[in-house]
């Protein structure tokens, strides 16, 4: 390992190249993979490793058959109404706790750690036997299952306001409503947005399954149709395009607006 | 001089521990009050209860005439970390605190006006698009005395303001304060641990014991400014203070 | 805001939170009365299939399948999420990989696509599950130790080698307490969401286990066995973390700066799970 503190010889060289290095290494790390599954899925039955171009195939024809790009539109449907309804019940249940400090212990001494052990296939098992085979159970599973990341998430943020912010706000105005609009919400903002975030990576794998077990559309419901008529190759189709929808949304939208926000933010 | 803040009998608890009982003292209209005491004998909280941040539990805090209560418009705070607001750069920051106490009472321009004619006298009229983050830390301290002064309270309430600044730039804005408390003619009340910093600084000195907490003693300095430390009426000031100081620290142990 | 005395606080937070347990048992007995009990089973009825449940042997087999299954998954998945996250320390190039490739990879791969392919490619063993368990778990300790060794600063392993230039030296006394606190927190969340996810492999892959098992009481329309063994499990997850992951955040806590420290473990008395696996970067 070589020393890494910066010299200071002038130019941007030094970081640059260990960039490119850094890019090279990497871009011949995913080419080597796909090689190898290439050569691998020669020799295998289709069934268990089908070939990249198989796959590929598959992948378009999800974008070309109408009913197969719904399912794709049901699913981040679902997502996003359960992200949205769990972030929403979340940040209220921690605002509760901040605003009446006596039920903290039954907010994150009962109620959290108890939705956050309660499994998540149970959850989904109970709702297709109360609600039945359709979107109203995916939903709620989804929701319930996020439920307690969003109110730890909202509730940690709520907990690590600056006291001392506060108390300045206090000391030079007593309205409450300029208090929360120039300083307690723009403080929180990092968090909410960062709960949103954590709501929606851990949404998808959570309605994919909830749509396996008790769903009557989306790509859950596609997996497990692969599934049951051996249709490897869909199963990795579906799996390449949700892990390109949530790569893309996660590190390309939230990650900007997340890295804004940490400098604008930044305290030293 | 007439009394512009007035403490009678008061007596504040936090649970169980009792942090003054019965604590009387007064600042004069227009005059530099420092306090000095032991660490935790309750110097911030004092600051706390005369801006009206904490309630007392028994006896009178009169302000400006009124109860303390209603008389927070005529205070502003310098705290020990400047608590700027990192989202915003110099100017918000200086405009926030008039934000928040005058909110649309004061038209943006008058406002925008206000904080770069301060932020002009606390000696940061170029950088007053810059973010916390880019200042150094008396710059800082620079922006919250500029936010304090904008609101234009009677008084301002410093607490321990320099003491997270290199010894340098701590003895720098020493001298600016003066200077501006001189040009603005505010009363300002001065929290500090360093007996140097109350002798270059105050009128009067307040000194305090350990919990419960009275006042030892008051102590006049009438030398002119700027001001020799070294000079024999500061000495023996200093030798009192030490001496204060070190004995309210044997009745701790 | 008033603020009560201390020991006034904690009995009426202790009284709110019962309370809220009180209400909810409540709540459930009198919802229960409106639906056929193999809709909604009342808790009097869920208590009495948990006491069956207790004294089943077979109901002890499947869950000491699943927690045997559990324990090895989370200690090798954190073995490996720990290695894979410290090689970037000894071989610079590898972190594009993995901070590029494995970690979004293996972050956002579906976990029941995992179950499925474990079943194609390993058939129904509790190998595969273990196996697919370990996929899906390992990238909260990858995450973390990723995090950690960007955290911990060239300085105090600057100090280490200004002292001597082992480097063996320098990973165990140096290197790995500093990680300590990272990987002991991607265990901990490992723990959690293998108990809560993971059981989705024994869903498609097992005969044994309690994902199996609530499979089979879902197959019968048994829904009151279906809710003692989530009860169950949310008593197991309670037990392992309270009886082993926390007294193991506990011990390497103050090596943590107390901000960072306020951010990981609040107030400790509950098992939180926070992936920070999503939360960051
Ligand atoms: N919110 C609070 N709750 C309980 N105790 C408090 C609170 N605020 C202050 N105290 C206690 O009151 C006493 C006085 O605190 P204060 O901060 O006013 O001391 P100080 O004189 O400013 O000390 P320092 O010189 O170290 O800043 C301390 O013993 C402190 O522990
Ligand atoms: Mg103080």
């Amino acid at each position: 390992m070589s020393m890494s503190t910066p010299s200071i010889s002038p130019g941007s060289k030094p970081p640059l190249a260990v960039l490119t290095a850094r890019r090279v290494s990497t871009v011949i790390f995913v080419v080597a993979l796909f090689a190898l599954w290439q050569w691998y899925s020669m020799n295998m039955p289709p069934v268990l490793i089908p070939s990249p171009a198989r796959v590929f195939d598959r992948f378009a024809e999800l974008w070309t058959d109408p009913r197969n790009l719904a399912y794709a539109i049901d699913s981040l449907v679902h997502v996003v109404v359960s992200v949205l309804l769990a972030f929403v019940l979340g940040v209220a249940i921690a605002l509760l706790g901040y605003y009446f400090d006596v039920l903290d212990l039954a907010i994150y001494g009962r109620l959290t750690p108890f939705l956050n052990s309660f499994s998540s296939i149970g959850w989904a098992f109970l709702a297709m036997i109360w609600f039945g085979v359709n979107e109203g159970s995916v939903i709620f599973a989804t929701t319930i299952v996020l439920l307690p990341f969003a109110i730890i998430n909202a509730g940690t943020g709520l907990r690590e306001l600056d006291r001392e912010m506060i108390e300045m706000g206090r000391s030079f105005g007593r309205g409450a409503r300029r208090q929360i609009i120039w300083i307690i919400l723009p403080m929180m903002f990092p968090y909410l947005f960062a709960t949103i975030r954590l709501c929606f990576g851990i949404g998808w794998q959570v309605v994919l399954t909830a749509e396996l077990l008790c769903g009557s559309s989306g790509l859950g419901m596609l997996i497990n149709l692969a599934r049951q008529r051996y249709w490897t190759d869909m199963v990795f189709a579906v799996a390449a395009l949700i892990l390109i929808v949530v790569y893309l949304t996660d590190r390309i939208i939230f990650a900007a607006i997340q890295q804004r926000l940490r400098r604008r933010y930044e305290l030293t | 001089m007439t009394a512009i803040i007035e403490l009678d009998n008061v007596s504040v608890a936090f649970q169980r521990e009792v942090v003054y009982d019965r604590l009387s003292f007064s600042v004069n209209d227009g005059e530099f009050l420092c306090i000095v005491g032991p660490s935790g004998c309750g110097k911030s909280t004092l600051l706390r209860v005369i801006g009206d941040l904490l309630g007392v539990d028994m006896g009178g805090v009169t302000v400006a005439g009124s109860p303390a209560a209603k008389a927070w418009q005529e205070i502003a705070y310098v705290f020990q970390s400047p608590r700027l607001l990192p989202w915003r750069d110099a100017e918000a920051n200086v405009i926030l605190g008039q934000q928040l106490r005058f909110g649309r009472a004061r038209s943006m321009s008058e406002m925008r006006d206000k904080a770069r004619s301060l932020l002009e006298l606390v000696g940061l009229g170029r950088d007053m698009h810059k973010y916390p983050a880019m200042l150094s830390g008396g710059e800082r301290q620079r922006v919250s005395i500029a936010r304090a002064l904008a609101v234009e309270p009677r008084i301002v309430l410093m607490d321990e303001p320099f003491s997270a600044l290199d010894v340098t730039t701590r003895r720098r804005m020493r001298t600016e304060i003066v200077e501006i408390w001189k040009k603005t003619g505010k009363t300002i009340v001065f929290v500090t641990h360093e007996i140097d910093e109350a002798l270059e600084l105050a009128d009067r000195v307040v000194v305090l014991s350990a919990k419960p907490t009275r006042v030892l003693e008051t102590i006049s300095i009438a030398a002119a400014r700027p001001r020799n430390l070294a000079g024999p009426e500061l000495n023996a000031a200093r030798a009192r203070l030490s001496h204060l100081l070190g004995l309210s620290g044997h009745h701790q142990e | 805001m008033s603020s009560p005395s201390g020991a006034g606080r904690l009995i009426s937070q202790r009284l709110a939170a019962e309370g809220l347990v009180v209400a909810a048992i409540a709540a459930w007995w009198f919802s229960s009365a409106q639906f056929p009990v193999n809709v909604f089973p009342s808790p009097l009825q869920v208590f009495w299939e948990l006491v069956r449940l207790s004294m089943d042997a077979e109901f002890w087999g499947h869950a000491a399948a699943t927690g045997i299954r559990v324990l090895l998954a989370v200690v090798l998945a954190t073995v490996l999420g720990s290695g894979l996250g410290m090689l970037p320390r000894y071989v610079p190039w590898t972190s594009g990989i993995i901070d590029d490739v494995l970690i979004p990879f293996f972050t956002s791969f579906p976990a029941i696509v995992w179950a499925i392919l474990g079943t194609i490619w390993f058939g129904l063993t509790g190998t595969a599950i273990l196996i697919v368990q370990v996929l899906i778990i390992f990238p909260f300790c990858l995450v973390n130790v990723t995090e950690g060794n960007k955290d911990i600063g060239g300085e105090e392993i600057e100090m280490g080698r200004s002292f001597g230039r082992r480097p063996l030296a320098i990973f165990w006394r140096i290197e790995l307490p500093l990680l300590a606190p990272f990987i002991i927190s991607g265990a901990r969340i490992s723990y959690g969401v293998c108990w809560k996810i993971s059981l989705i492999a024994e869903l498609f892959g097992g005969r044994s286990g309690l994902g199996y098992m609530m499979q089979w009481a879902r197959d019968f329309g048994s829904v009151d066995s279906i809710i003692a063994i989530c009860l169950a499990i949310v008593f197991f997850v309670t037990i392992g973390d309270a009886f082993v992951l926390r007294p193991l955040t506990r011990l390497f806590e103050p090596k943590l700066e107390p901000s960072r420290r306020r951010s990981f473990l609040r107030r400790g008395g509950q098992g939180v799970i926070v992936p920070p696996a999503l939360e960051g970067n």
